[in-house]
């Protein structure tokens, strides 16, 4: 009431509820009242202005408490949310409450406005830094840059929120600080979520904003705003962020309930106009920025979810317009039993691939050649006709690196490891193997690399072309054979 | 036409002067189908306030009232619009005003703001002098809660 009365007497301006709908409220005076402002009746229930009309206000509310004929008054400032850096390690909910039943966020906090411009082209710098997801597939054929937007998208079930746990672990332990965006989750999905944060580590370094499929529209809706106003004060804080939107079709149909509420025209699958306006808006503001601090980046991997793997739906290629590119997780890939499920060939990188070295350029144009030989073989294989050795060989590659490829959800293969196995594989050393031993051999070699084996490996990160690449691998075979080999003394293929 | 509905609602002060006005419509409404053959005014004796009731007389005479049911119907149906139409001040006083205080604030608000208002009055002793005016979401508080708060805290 105190604050009320203070807005009152500072504004000179006061408005009243005729109207309430679910989650919107329509008010009547408040004359010079603005767009996406934050309202507060005189219960003390908060509000952002949705939409003005000539003789009233649309405001989107977050409690149930407001009555037909309450008070109103405006604040003249924009919603805002109370942030900080103790957010860290927490579970919160859009408006960065704790829901953990961890106590309240304590230390220094300040207030943030959640709907801000994105940065300017003047503040804009090129995406240069590669951004390690730990999955070789994607590192290798669907690069990712810091400050990237990057789509990530395919049916329900199909790996996409392991894929990004999968990052998030692996940029937490690089320093990077994370944002995971549950929004219209089930407690169970947040539950794994956290579980396997706190299980593989980085936790520390992640923020979780969760928005429950029972909580309202207004929070589900919000909840993505708050998450990268979050990443904007850390990134002005001089850290790299990365945020995770799980997912922007969920938070399309939020904004779409709240605008059928608000009786604004819908218009194709029923959505607002302005649906593409307000996704795009958001994840605009992501980025290479330069800051005091440098160049600070902040990474967005938005979620768009596809019904029987169709990407040609509104809300799916409206996301794809906004973005830098998309992994697409196939769900029949996913029955075959591929993890991860990702198509390279329906997926995409625009700005990922200008953060590669030589070296990398060159051993993707080699995986995507012997790939799309593979594809065209399969074609041809499946007549059933005698194959030739050639054909037979390209079939043979194409199977070995699609094992490569196959990655398990907790393991996380850096640079110089992926390009080593791969380079094991262009200078033969898989040759003529059966699958299970490619598979053992190739899940040695991760291990006695992450216990500490394989020191040379180092040595990795100068080398410039393939040529010298297969030169260094020559001449380290031996000594991987030596070390491989005993594990497999007894084994019978 | 507006000139005639701001002379009948001219007793129309208050919001409760409103609603009471309103009231009327409907009963006069009802009236208008019944005994066609008397005049309204007529029909309406001992039914509304008779001050209402004169005026409509008034316009009988004057030839302004329409003679069909059809049209009586319309004409009040314009005149209730009106009224819809007719800007409320809230104004928030420390006593129970007199009626001819209540006149006199009437014509001031005439005066200054050039067209007819409705008065929303509520009283709350707490205010103890002044007033706090609200009109079209716009509030001002010339009352004297604040300055005794600010003298009172002060001391």
């Amino acid at each position: 009431m105190e604050e009320f009365k203070e807005y009152l007497e500072e504004t000179g301006e006061i408005g009243e509820v005729i109207g309430f709908s679910n989650c919107i409220a329509e008010i009547s005076g408040l004359p010079n009242l603005r767009l996406h402002e934050m309202v507060i009746s005189e219960s003390g229930d908060k509000g952002i202005v949705f939409e003005l009309k000539k003789e009233m206000a649309k405001v989107l509310i977050f409690g149930k408490n407001l009555k037909v004929g309450e008070k109103v008054v405006r604040t003249e400032k924009s919603f805002q949310i109370l942030v900080s850096e103790n957010l860290l390690g927490r579970v919160v909910d859009p408006l960065l409450k704790p829901i953990d039943n961890l106590g309240p966020i304590l230390g220094e906090k300040e207030y943030w406005e959640i709907y801000r411009d994105a940065p300017g082209i003047v503040k804009r710098r090129r995406i240069k830094k590669p951004l390690n997801t730990g999955v070789m597939l994607v590192d290798f054929l669907i690069p990712i840059g810091y400050g990237q937007r990057e789509l990530i998208i395919g049916d329900a079930k199909t790996g996409k929120t392991t894929f990004l746990l999968q990052i998030i672990v692996n940029q937490a332990k690089e320093g990077v600080i994370c944002i995971y965006v549950g929004i219209g989750k089930e407690t169970s999905a947040i539950k794994f979520v956290e579980d396997y944060l706190k299980a593989e580590g980085g936790f520390q370094n992640t923020v979780m904003i969760i928005a429950f499929a029972k909580d309202s529209p207004t929070l589900n809706y919000l909840a993505p705003f708050a998450g990268m106003t979050l990443a904007e004060f850390f990134r002005d804080k001089g850290k790299n962020v990365l945020i995770v939107f799980d997912d922007l079709t969920s938070h399309a149909k939020f904004y779409r309930e709240i605008s059928l509420l608000a009786k604004k025209l819908p218009g194709r699958s029923c959505y607002p106009g302005d649906i593409f306006h307000v996704q795009a808006a958001l994840l605009e503001r992501a980025g290479n920025i330069e800051t005091r601090w440098g160049e600070r980046a902040i990474t967005a991997l938005p979620v768009g979810e596809t019904l029987e793997n169709d990407l040609s739906g509104y809300i799916q290629t409206n996301l794809m317009a906004m973005t830098d590119g998309h992994i697409f997780f196939d769900s029949e890939e996913f029955r075959k039993g591929k993890r991860p499920a990702i198509n390279p060939f329906l997926s995409v990188s625009r700005v990922g691939n200008q953060t590669k070295n030589q070296l990398e350029r060159e051993i993707v144009q080699l995986i995507r050649k012997h790939l799309i030989e593979y594809q065209k073989a399969q074609a041809v294989s499946q007549f059933g006709i005698e194959l030739s050795p050639k054909t037979r060989k390209i079939l043979e590659i194409g199977r070995k690196i699609e094992i490569l490829f196959e990655q398990d959800p907790k393991t996380l293969i850096p640079y110089p490891l992926r390009i080593f196995l791969f380079g094991l594989l262009f200078v033969g050393f898989f040759d003529g193997k059966p699958e299970n031993l490619c598979k053992l051999e190739k899940e040695e070699i991760i291990k006695i690399f992450e216990k500490g084996g394989l020191k040379e490996l180092e040595k990795i990160e100068k080398i410039k072309s393939i040529d010298e690449l297969k030169n260094f691998i020559e001449g380290i075979v031996p000594k991987v054979k030596e070390t491989l080999h005993p594990s497999f003394k007894n084994a019978s293929f | 036409m507006e000139e005639i509905f701001e002379k009948i609602s001219q007793k129309a002060i208050t919001k409760e002067d409103l609603v009471f006005l309103l009231e009327q419509l409907s009963v006069i409404e009802k009236e208008i189908f019944t005994n066609p053959k008397n005049l309204l005014s007529e029909k309406l004796k001992g039914k509304i306030d008779e001050s209402l009731r004169k005026e409509i007389e008034k316009l009988e005479k004057e030839g302004i009232l329409p003679s069909t049911p059809q049209d009586q119907i319309s004409f009040f149906k314009e005149f209730e619009n009106f009224l819809f139409k007719i800007p409320t001040v809230k104004l928030e006083i420390a006593f129970e005003p007199s009626n001819d205080f209540l006149v006199e604030l009437d014509k001031w608000f005439k005066e200054k703001v050039k067209r007819k208002m409705i008065l929303d009055i509520e009283i709350n002793p707490k205010i103890i002098g002044g007033v706090k005016i609200e009109y079209q979401g716009r509030w001002r508080d010339y009352s004297l809660e604040k300055e005794m708060e600010k003298f009172y805290g002060g001391i």
